[in-house]
């Protein structure tokens, strides 16, 4: 009887040790590999798309009143923001009150000015979702897109998730 | 012989045991972080030196498409150089017949190819083609409209009028 507890204290005293080294080999091979691989910029995309001629359909429902959409227009010239709203259900008197001009101050533009007159815009008409921007040929791409951002979404809270870019008609 | 011996007299020292149980925990840690950031950007894009892309909040995936770069020297087509600019003026690229141009010419011959691959693609799975395709637009962050606009709507005439433009996650 004591023999067997001694077998059994000693296969227990037994130390079994995993040669690592061969994992920690690999280890120093995948990282380098992956940290040269690894990215440090993360990119994204906005969608947007340009206006195409497209075929009028007879069979459309007409939009019930109180589904008003407005389509803001915003043309960027180089020291403002001129926004203008358009609706086939809406009186002109009442569209030209939701218009704005956003001058720059400072020589800096007002994105936040911009932000708050097309939320106007979308508290008073929420279906509204699309906006049209015309910028001006000198206008830079990047200003194009920070007022992208601005008019998607401003605070948290979205605008008009569909932008179309279109060229001003001379 | 007196330095011989008194070296072989010398006690043996032990082998240094080193502790690496902590080394591989670190180690296991950033391979898993690692391994999960590499799977989630697999395409690689050659961007031109001194090409700076926007800004902006926001925080749609990007879809693999069409690449068409535009930056302040030239325009290519996925890899290929189709178009030259200086300043700011596209060369080869007369807008009064865009469809002469050889960017027009590569991006219907895209469009052509992805339209064929998705009416396989559907006979396969029994669907409708899909039709709406796009181009991922990389455009240098300092470009006039003017230039962007041209580019833009020959990339339309060839079929594509949606475009999704990459931009940098803001930092």
């Amino acid at each position: 009887m004591a023999a067997l507890g001694q077998r059994r204290r000693n296969s227990a005293d037994l130390e079994c040790e995993i040669d690592m080294v061969p994992i920690m080999n690999m280890f120093l091979v995948l990282i380098p590999f992956l940290l040269a691989s690894s990215t440090t910029l993360f990119l994204n995309g906005i969608n947007t798309s340009v206006p195409v001629m497209a075929q009028t359909s007879t069979l459309q429902q007409p939009e019930k009143k109180s589904e008003v959409k407005i389509t803001a227009t915003v043309k960027l010239e180089n020291n403002q923001f001129v926004l203008q709203a358009s609706s086939d259900e809406l009186s002109e008197e009442k569209l030209k009150g939701l218009d704005a001009v956003v001058k720059n101050t400072n020589g800096k533009h007002q994105y936040a000015q911009l932000a708050t007159a097309l939320h106007n815009i979308k508290s008073l008409y929420p279906k509204s979702d699309t906006l049209i921007l015309m910028p001006d040929d000198a206008i830079i791409y990047d200003r194009i897109v920070k007022t992208m951002d601005v008019a998607r979404a401003f605070n948290g809270q979205t605008l008009f998730p569909n932008v179309v870019v279109s060229g001003q008609v001379q | 012989m007196a330095l011989g011996n008194a070296l072989s007299n010398r006690p043996k020292s032990e082998e240094p045991n080193i502790n690496i149980t902590s080394m591989m925990d670190m180690f296991t840690i950033i391979l898993f972080f690692l391994l999960s950031s590499y799977g989630s950007s697999p395409v690689e894009f050659d961007l031109d030196k001194g090409m700076e892309l926007p800004e902006s909040s926001a925080t749609f995936d990007y879809s693999n498409s069409v690449k068409l770069f535009l930056s302040n020297s030239s325009i290519k087509v996925e890899k290929e150089l189709v178009g030259q600019l200086r300043d700011g003026q596209v060369l080869d690229l007369d807008m009064t017949k865009p469809k002469s141009s050889y960017l027009y010419i590569k991006l219907k011959a895209f469009h052509e190819k992805q339209i064929e691959d998705a009416k396989i693609e559907a006979e396969k799975d029994g669907k409708d083609a899909k039709d709406d395709f796009h181009v991922l637009f990389f455009c240098d962050r300092n470009l006039p409209y003017k230039t962007m606009n041209n580019i833009m709507k020959v990339a339309a005439l060839a079929g594509y009028p949606n475009f999704q433009l990459a931009v940098l996650e803001k930092s």
